[in-house]
């Protein structure tokens, strides 16, 4: 055997890889060849060398990244998770401002006939912000006595009342508005929940109810202010003059005819009703059920407001509580019917 | 435990940490998606490092055959670069030197010195994580150490 071919084997003479049949002619070599010798101390100490380099270690992070790679579902959970994150926040902020949107839309609805009203008023009138703030408000005294009168139920007429001593006490005040309490609302913080002023007793003003209920102190003061300014504005000096004062307490009927319709049979004659309102062209702007009366509400256009007032005539015998001298295009009439 | 051999490996022929734990995120991909044609008979380290060992001579000779398109110029920089290891490895000459060594080394002889001498691998699992005939693993290997004998001799008694 060469130095060359045994050289060529040396690596593996190392390692013990050779088959004994190998090893034994290297063996024989190393034994007569110092240079062969020399030659695998030298490797053997190569292979020192290299055993003394230290492994190398995976990045921190290296099997996470793996293993989020390696399993596309956890990773898509991961990224959908961070993508989704600001909704954790935003879907129940949207959820409370949709609910708010709603509830605003209820109230809205609710409030529609009276701003469908005040709508039909502003074509037939001047001054239409005036009349819807000022509905309850207006110094008309054919109308105001109206409410005060007979058919309405009890409590409202100890409602009356307070309105009464309220008005008292509102005019010895000398500061207009200061503490008036809403027309609309109970005229006193002290008056029942399901109080309101005389005017009440129209379904429109009876749907502001519900705020009123609320709207006692600063609220009702605010409200109060703010229908003294709308009611300074109008152009005629004779609402204008007792306005500030009195407007805030004064609580008159918005409609333009009030009555009273005896009937012998209320369910039939509100369905008679309902059906002389459509046969005229008019609209129900709104039904209130009470145990002695049924209050309806419609709008009844002027020219043929006659025709109504004969159909009205077959359905009971009714009787006229208030009628504005001079109505409007759209009559706004409010009905009780009661056995 | 296997990452690090996988990224041992991918970073002694690589000579470069970030490019090492692409091949080596590479080769566990790899392995995931193909485990169903692990064989039971082979060890699963000795899989791993045929995967990386396969991207990593992959990798090198996509370099190598842009760095003769590019001609020469380029070859000999990348020679220096490729002498210059990660930081974390030259932490004495002597490290320094053997890893500059080693990153000199055809590849072909990289690859079988650092799965025998820094992995441990045996010649018969060599053979079969290279695809090579025995005798071909012992031929480089000797030739591989031939090679750091003669650059480390200044380290040798």
């Amino acid at each position: 055997m060469t130095c060359h071919d045994a050289r060529a084997s040396l690596s593996a003479f190392l390692d013990e890889a050779l088959t004994p049949d190998e090893r034994r002619p290297i063996e024989a070599h190393l034994e007569g060849c110092a240079e062969c010798r020399r030659e695998l101390d030298r490797l053997r100490h190569t292979v020192a060398l290299l055993h003394r380099v230290e492994p190398a270690r995976a990045p921190v992070g290296f099997v996470d990244r793996v293993t989020a790679a390696a399993r596309p579902r956890p990773w898509y959970r991961r990224v959908a998770a961070a993508a989704f994150l600001p909704l954790s926040v935003k879907v129940p902020a949207e959820v409370t401002a949709l609910v708010m949107v709603a509830l605003l839309a209820v109230y809205v609805f609710e409030r529609t006939p009276a701003l469908q009203q005040a709508a039909r008023e502003e074509t037939a009138r001047p001054a239409p912000s005036v009349q819807l703030a000022d509905k309850p408000g207006r110094p008309e005294p054919g109308q105001r006595a109206v409410p005060e009168g007979q058919g309405i139920v009890p409590e409202r007429q100890r409602t009356v009342e307070i309105a009464r001593q309220a008005e008292r006490r509102m005019e010895r005040d000398s500061s207009p508005g200061s503490v008036a309490p809403p027309p609309l609302a109970a005229p006193s913080p002290s008056a029942p929940p399901a109080s309101s002023p005389p005017v009440a007793a129209t379904p429109p003003a009876a749907k502001t109810e519900p705020p009123s209920e609320s709207q006692v102190g600063s609220g009702a003061r605010m409200e109060a202010a703010s229908r003294k300014e709308l009611l300074e504005r109008p152009p005629d000096p004779v609402r204008a003059a007792p306005a500030p004062k009195l407007a805030a307490q004064r609580a008159q009927p918005s409609a333009d005819v009030v009555a009273r319709v005896a009937v012998k049979d209320r369910d039939a004659a509100e369905r008679e009703l309902a059906q002389l309102i459509a046969r005229v062209g008019g609209s129900e702007a709104q039904r209130r059920r009470a145990d002695a009366a049924t209050t309806v509400e419609a709008l009844i256009p002027q020219a043929r407001y006659a025709e109504f007032a004969q159909g009205l005539t077959q359905i009971g015998t009714w009787q006229v509580e208030s009628e504005r001298p001079d109505l409007p295009t759209q009559v706004r009439v409010i009905l009780r019917l009661a056995e | 435990m296997y990452q690090h051999r996988v990224f041992g490996v991918a970073l002694r022929m690589l000579g470069n940490a970030a490019e090492a734990e692409e091949v080596a995120q590479e080769a566990f991909l790899r392995a995931h998606r193909g485990l169903a044609e692990f064989r039971g008979d082979a060890k699963l380290s000795t899989w791993l490092y045929a995967i990386a060992s396969r991207l990593c001579l992959n990798r090198l000779a996509t370099v190598e055959r842009r760095l003769v398109r590019q001609g020469e110029d380029t070859l000999v920089r990348l020679s220096d670069e490729s002498r210059r290891p990660d930081a974390a490895l030259e932490r004495s000459e002597l490290e320094a030197a053997l890893a500059r060594a080693i990153a000199e080394l055809p590849e072909e002889r990289r690859i079988v010195v650092v799965l025998r001498d820094l992995e441990g691998l045996s010649y018969e699992e060599i053979a079969q994580v290279l695809d090579l005939e025995l005798g071909t693993v012992r031929s480089r290997l000797h030739r591989a150490r031939a090679d750091l004998k003669d650059k480390l001799e200044r380290f040798l008694p």
